[in-house]
C-alpha cells in the first residue's frame, strides 16, 4: 500500500500537484517562504517606523541619500519585474527562447540595481556614513543590505533558469519560472516600502 | 492553478506602477500642512504594493490558505506595534518632512 502511494505522488511534478486548498504545492511553498519574509521585513520596518516617529532629526540624515539614484533603482526594479512576468508568460506559451531573452533582461536590470546601490554605498562611505555612525545609518544599511541580498538570491535563481531556457532545456523546471517570478515580485513589494521610508521622509525635499 | 487571467494586464500594471512611483517621488516635494505628505506617500506605496500582489503575484486567484499566509504575519506585526504603544504613548509624535 505504501509503495502504491509513493508511486502515485511521484507522478506529479511539484508545480503541478494541486492540494485540497486549490494552490499548487510549488506556489504554496513559495508563499510560505514569502510569509516568513513578511515577518522579517515587517518586524524591521516596524522597528524603523517606531524609531523614526521619535527621531525627527533623521530627516536630516535621510537628506544625505541620493533621491535620484533611489528613483532610478525603483524604475530598474519595476522594469525588471515586468520582464520577469513576461518571461513567465512566454514559458507558459511554450516559447523557451523568448523566455530566456526576457530573463536575461531581468538579470541585467537586477544587476544594474545592485551596481547603482554599490555606487550609493561608495558615496556614503566616502562621506563617513557607516552603519556605526548612528541608528539611522544602522537601519539604512541593514534594510538595504538585506534587500540587496534578496535581489542577489533572486538573480542566482533566474540565471539558473535562463541557462536552461536558452538551450530549450527547462523540461520539468518550466513551472519554476513562474515561482521565481512570484519571489521577484515580493522583492519589488519590499522596495516599494523601503524607498519612501528611507529616501522620501527627508529634510526639505530633494537635495 | 492558472494565473493567465492576471497575465493580460502586465503592460497596464507596469505603466500604472511607474506613474505611481513618480507621483510618490513628486509628493515628497510638496509642502502640505501637517503630516499629509507622509499619508499621501504611504497611501501611494500601499496602492503599488497591492497592484503587484494582486496582478503580478496572482493573489486574487489564490485560495484561503495563501491569504492566511499573508495576513498572519501582518497580524503579528500589528500585535508587535500594539504592544509598543504603552511604552511610546508618553512621547509626542513628529514626522517632520
Amino acid at each position: 500500500m505504501d509503495n502504491v502511494t509513493a508511486v502515485d505522488h511521484a507522478e506529479y511534478e511539484v508545480e503541478d500537484y494541486t492540494g485540497p486548498a486549490g494552490t499548487t504545492a510549488g506556489r504554496l511553498g513559495v508563499w510560505i517562504l514569502i510569509s516568513s519574509e513578511i515577518t522579517i521585513f515587517a518586524g524591521l520596518l516596524g522597528s524603523y517606523i517606531l524609531f523614526r516617529l521619535f527621531h525627527p532629526e533623521w530627516a536630516e540624515e535621510s537628506a544625505h541619500l541620493n533621491i535620484v539614484l533611489g528613483t532610478v533603482n525603483t524604475m530598474l526594479l519595476l522594469t525588471s519585474n515586468f520582464f520577469m512576468m513576461k518571461a513567465s508568460t512566454a514559458v507558459d506559451q511554450g516559447d523557451q527562447k523568448k523566455s530566456a531573452k526576457l530573463m536575461l533582461i531581468t538579470v541585467a536590470l537586477g544587476l544594474a540595481f545592485l551596481v547603482v546601490k554599490g555606487f550609493e554605498y561608495a558615496a556614503e562611505f566616502s562621506h563617513g556614513e557607516f552603519p556605526s555612525k548612528n541608528t539611522f545609518w544602522s537601519f539604512y544599511f541593514l534594510l538595504t543590505g538585506l534587500h540587496g541580498t534578496h535581489i542577489l538570491g533572486g538573480l542566482v535563481a533566474i540565471t539558473i533558469l535562463w541557462a536552461k531556457a536558452k538551450n530549450n532545456a527547462l523540461g520539468e523546471l518550466k513551472g519554476r519560472v513562474a515561482l521565481t517570478g512570484l519571489y521577484w515580485s515580493f522583492v519589488e513589494v519590499v522596495w516599494v516600502f523601503l524607498f519612501p521610508l528611507l529616501y522620501l521622509l527627508r529634510e526639505g525635499g530633494a537635495k | 492553478m492558472s494565473v493567465s487571467a492576471s497575465k493580460s494586464n502586465h503592460e497596464l500594471v507596469y505603466f500604472a506602477l511607474v506613474i505611481l512611483a513618480l507621483i510618490t517621488v513628486g509628493a515628497s516635494f510638496l509642502h502640505l500642512p501637517g503630516d499629509e505628505n507622509v499619508y499621501l506617500i504611504f497611501g501611494l506605496a500601499l496602492v503599488q504594493a497591492l497592484l503587484v500582489a494582486i496582478q503580478y503575484m496572482g493573489l486574487k486567484l489564490e485560495g484561503v490558505m495563501v491569504y492566511g499566509l499573508v495576513i498572519i504575519p501582518l497580524i503579528l506585526f500589528a500585535i508587535l506595534v500594539f504592544l509598543c504603544i504603552p511604552d511610546i504613548s508618553h512621547y509626542p509624535l513628529n514626522l517632520k518632512l
